[in-house]
């Protein structure tokens, strides 16, 4: 049940979101801007690894197929989580040089 | 006299801006479910080619010397079994440790070929083409189209609810379509028709004279 709920909130929820973020982005600031190109690329990864996983091989994923779970379940939300994270931290690091 | 309607103006501006939103938000939201909805529909279209479903050759002989359901469903076990015992094929033995009615999913009885499609309740959906007449075993191995079926219908998650997520897909998919004609076409409905002839082509292209027009600016 976990998995589907991760899987949802992966495929239809960071959309979501991505959207809300991305309204209006030329006003936003800095690090929110650089959050949403992050999630995005992340998303735009996982999407195909995902499709990917997701039929190869063409038979029903067992419990102790770890790296199918991985990318088909959950790269839908840890890689936009994960794109968003490193460039807020990388849009963070370039704020002091401006000054 | 006042209708306290909008006047056509600003509600075909209401109407393309939720148009413009729906477009937009329906596209992104459902573009997974329709990556996954489209490649497996492709995939399904050319199973045989891909090899996702077995060809059988033909076993004809009359449908009355065919043998029980039963007994044609234990050769297909039994099949299976010993494929799965010497490490051969896909196939589980759990699925061919149980009896018939726990481990079998369908059959699907061709009299015309002369065979039956003994599917089993497995991961892979292990199917086993057994001859009618003689109880030969014509061909066992994965059914990969069955799996691609329920991933394309959603079913593969969790029974028939998940179904609703590809409706909610194939829905949005049409809502799109539809938004995409309205946003194409109904600014070129609302245009006013030029007045007088067409400009000469020897100056700027038509699209720009308009514009430079519309901006006030000297069109020549």
């Amino acid at each position: 049940m976990t998995g589907r709920l991760v899987l949802l909130a992966g495929l239809l929820g960071v959309p979501l979101l991505l959207l809300w973020t991305g309204h209006r982005l030329q006003r936003r600031s800095d690090a929110r801007r650089a959050a949403f190109w992050g999630g995005l690329t992340g998303h735009l990864v996982a999407l195909p690894l995902a499709t990917l996983a997701a039929l190869l091989p063409p038979a029903e994923w067992s419990p102790d197929d770890r790296t199918r779970g991985a990318l088909g379940f959950w790269a839908l939300l840890v890689l936009p989580a994960l794109g968003a994270a490193v460039a807020l931290l990388k849009a963070r690091r370039r704020r002091p040089a401006r000054h | 006299m006042p209708t306290g309607l909008p006047s056509p103006a600003p509600r075909r501006r209401t109407l393309g801006r939720a148009a413009f939103y729906a477009h937009l938000w329906l596209g992104v939201v459902f573009t997974g479910a329709l990556l996954v909805i489209a490649v497996t529909g492709i995939l399904l279209n050319h199973k045989r080619g891909l090899g996702l479903m077995p060809e059988v050759p033909d076993a004809p002989a009359p449908l009355a010397a065919a043998r029980p359901l039963d007994a044609l469903a234990r050769i297909a076990l039994d099949t299976v079994a010993r494929a799965a015992a010497s490490g051969a094929g896909a196939a589980t033995t759990d699925a061919a440790a149980g009896d018939p009615v726990g481990a079998v999913d369908r059959m699907d009885v061709r009299p015309r070929a002369g065979y039956v499609k003994v599917r089993l309740r497995d991961a892979a959906s292990t199917e086993v083409t057994v001859a009618l007449a003689t109880g030969r075993v014509l061909h066992v191995g994965p059914r990969g189209d069955v799996f691609l079926e329920k991933l394309h219908s959603g079913e593969i998650l969790g029974g028939q609810r998940w179904v609703l997520l590809s409706d909610a897909a194939a829905v949005a998919l049409a809502a799109t379509l539809v938004t995409g004609y309205w946003l194409w076409l109904a600014p070129k409905r609302g245009r006013p028709a030029p007045v007088g002839p067409p400009a000469p082509s020897a100056g700027a292209p038509e699209g720009v004279a308009r514009r430079r027009a519309r901006a006030g600016e000297p069109v020549a």
